[in-house]
């Protein structure tokens, strides 16, 4: 793929979203955002539904027009560019594949709109059928298929064209947890070997931190945080990203000494080490088990902890939870209310060890 | 469970369907009796042959497919635009003003054409004010008249079954078709068109069927000039009383409906095998993978 790309083409598929506003009547889906994406990467679009990736990404699918910036693609300006002009191609939510067409025939589409001969038609498509593994359903109706592969076939319909940008729109959100793990890796995979740069956009942040080089996070149509995996996950540049991200014990008081000491109404503790409390609940959750902790004032601590290193605990037993002082961070008392506003945050979780 | 269902059809439908044959070889005897069926011939057949009613059959068949396409032609774009650009608040209202006319009788709906229509009526007084026309309009008593009122008769007929494939459709299919390289008008021709193939097909047979067969609308704006099939073998039934004839036009007017839509399926047929044939693309062979 890389040998097609000119010399004078070094922009080729990459992206730029510069103060890109949409509306939808009084509703602002998507507020001034800024994004540059690289060619050949591979960025996350990571928030919960309302956040406005779903609207960002149509908009450069070309299915909706921003009110206000500009968009960009491979250095070009697609502003009025229609969906079918644009050098991008789609991966859809529920894979939209056109249930008249045999699967080979969907895969096909693309390239006869180009008007490709049918022998080059034939040639690539067998390659974008195998590449997704799906050699053997060529003549299967989408119907005849289950979620997984219809999900093969979508992708390799996107691919065929060999679109300098491909979007994904929670391709994976309809498969089993089993099956989107496998397919988290496929992806990747694929995206590497074919250098395509991937837009994708989920709101399961386990799936934008394996996959991406890239995360956007996004919250009520703005870019909370714009790093790549391991900085969004150490690092979350707000309580919201904190919150979103990882399963977080959030604490809400003053704090002192730089943040290591936080004092609440008629409780004080660094923030590393929580006091002695009594073990509410536990539950075990595939791999980890789970400690609800009741602490003095009445903070509830959650604490995670691989299953082999799980002590035995009883509900009553008397604990206490540390962890290390870097992976405390601390947010100003504005981002508070995001933060409880959240429903997410119901289910926040420490990280303890 | 299936046995009422065959009773319902044998009684109701078959069973009148062969007594209408076998009245249609019988023959009037005298002007007192309508039928009689001591000497089976071919008779009535010859007579409902003739040039006249020859003339009666081919305008009722020009009428009901130039009605059909022009339902069709107006019903797919109001059932599209209805599906895909109205809002759902509105959706409701539009097709409720579909359906309303359908409660009121049949009869009754037509008569309004004629009142409409009528020489000195709105449409014609207007455009005389209008200074478009010099004289009042005579509309009535035409073909013309007779293809107006069995448009608006059936649309509705039309309009309902394709709103109902066009709305199914998932709007994200035009999406991908567009996503994919296909402009509007391919989108259209080879997404949105073969998927709304079942409801086109259920619209042309539930307007072509009863229209082709109508003759409340012919015998109320018909005249002599736009006459129908309907009419004639009604009045057969009815004035004439020679059910003989009656019976044998009746017939043929099944065999003209049936003969079409026959005709019509293999045209369809033909134009799905060629473009079927056209879509399918051939793999290179490739190594069997391992499963």
């Amino acid at each position: 793929m890389s040998a097609e790309r000119g010399v004078g083409e070094i922009d080729v598929g990459s992206v730029e979203l510069l103060g890109v506003t949409k509306r939808f009547g009084t509703v602002t889906a998507v507020d001034a955002i800024d994004i540059q994406v690289r060619p050949g990467e591979f960025l996350s679009l990571l928030g919960p539904s309302g956040c406005g990736k779903t609207t960002t990404l149509r908009m450069l699918a070309g299915f909706e027009d921003p009110d206000e910036g500009e968009i960009r693609i491979s250095g070009r300006a697609v502003q009025g560019v229609p969906p079918h002009r644009r050098d991008v191609n789609t991966v859809f939510q529920n894979y939209a594949l056109f249930p008249h067409m045999s699967v080979s025939e969907n895969v096909a589409y693309g390239l006869r709109q180009k008007k490709t001969d049918k022998t080059e038609i034939g040639r690539r498509v067998g390659e974008a059928l195998e590449m997704v593994k799906m050699s053997r359903l060529a003549n299967r109706k989408p119907r005849e298929m289950s979620g997984g592969q219809q999900q093969r076939v979508a992708l390799a319909r996107a691919l065929v064209n060999r679109p300098s940008l491909l979007l994904l729109d929670e391709p994976l959100g309809a498969l089993d947890r089993k099956l989107r793990e496998e397919m988290q890796i496929e992806l990747k995979l694929l995206q590497s070997q074919v250098g395509i740069t991937f837009i994708f956009v989920t709101h399961d942040q386990d799936e934008a931190l394996s996959m991406s080089d890239r995360i956007a996070v996004m919250l009520d149509g703005r870019v909370e945080q714009l790093a790549d995996p391991d900085t969004v996950y150490d690092h979350p540049r707000s309580a919201f990203v904190a919150g979103f991200i990882g399963k977080q014990n959030f604490f809400e008081g003053t704090s002192r000494d730089g943040g290591s000491i936080v004092e609440g109404d008629g409780w004080t503790f660094r923030t590393s080490l929580v006091p002695i409390g009594a073990v509410d609940g536990h539950a075990a959750l595939a791999d980890v088990i789970q400690f609800v902790v009741l602490t003095p004032g009445r903070k509830e601590v959650i604490a995670r902890l691989p299953r082999p290193d799980a002590p035995r605990l009883d509900v009553g037993g008397r604990v206490w939870c540390s962890w290390e002082a870097d992976h405390t961070h601390v947010f100003g008392a504005e981002q508070a209310e995001i933060v409880l506003a959240d429903p997410a945050s119901d289910e926040a979780a420490a990280i303890a060890g | 469970m299936a046995l009422p269902a065959w009773v319902w059809f044998l009684s109701f439908f078959t069973l009148p369907v062969l007594w209408i044959v076998y009245y249609s070889f019988g023959y009037k005897p005298d002007i007192y009796h309508p039928i009689a069926t001591d000497k089976l011939s071919l008779h009535s057949y010859h007579e409902a042959f003739s040039r006249a009613f020859v003339h009666v059959f081919s305008q009722t068949l020009q009428i009901s497919i130039i009605g059909t396409t022009l339902c069709l032609l107006i019903g797919f774009p109001f059932a599209y635009w209805l599906a895909t650009r109205v809002s759902p608040r509105w959706r409701g209202v539009l097709l409720g003003l579909v359906v309303v006319p359908f409660f009121v009788n049949f009869l009754v709906r037509t008569v309004g054409w004629l009142i409409l229509l009528s020489p000195a009526g709105p449409v014609s007084s207007l455009l005389q004010r209008w200074g478009v026309r010099s004289e009042p309009l005579h509309l009535l008593q035409t073909r013309g008249a007779v293809q107006l009122g069995v448009v608006y008769n059936y649309l509705a007929l039309m309009i309902l079954p394709l709103f109902v494939t066009l709305d199914r459709l998932d709007p994200a299919m035009r999406e991908a078709s567009k996503d994919l390289g296909a402009n509007r008008a391919k989108t259209f021709r080879q997404i949105t068109l073969p998927l709304a193939a079942p409801g086109i097909v259920a619209g042309l047979l539930l307007v072509f069927i009863p229209l082709t067969g109508d003759y409340i609308t012919a015998l109320v704006l018909g005249g002599a000039k736009g006459n129908m099939a309907g009419v004639v073998v009604a009045s057969q039934f009815t004035v004439a009383q020679d059910w003989a004839l009656g019976a044998a036009q009746a017939v043929i007017l099944i065999a003209m409906i049936m003969g079409t839509v026959a005709v019509f399926g293999l045209f369809a047929l033909a134009i799905r095998t060629i473009v079927r044939a056209s879509r399918r693309i051939t793999l290179p062979p490739v190594a069997e993978e391992a499963v």
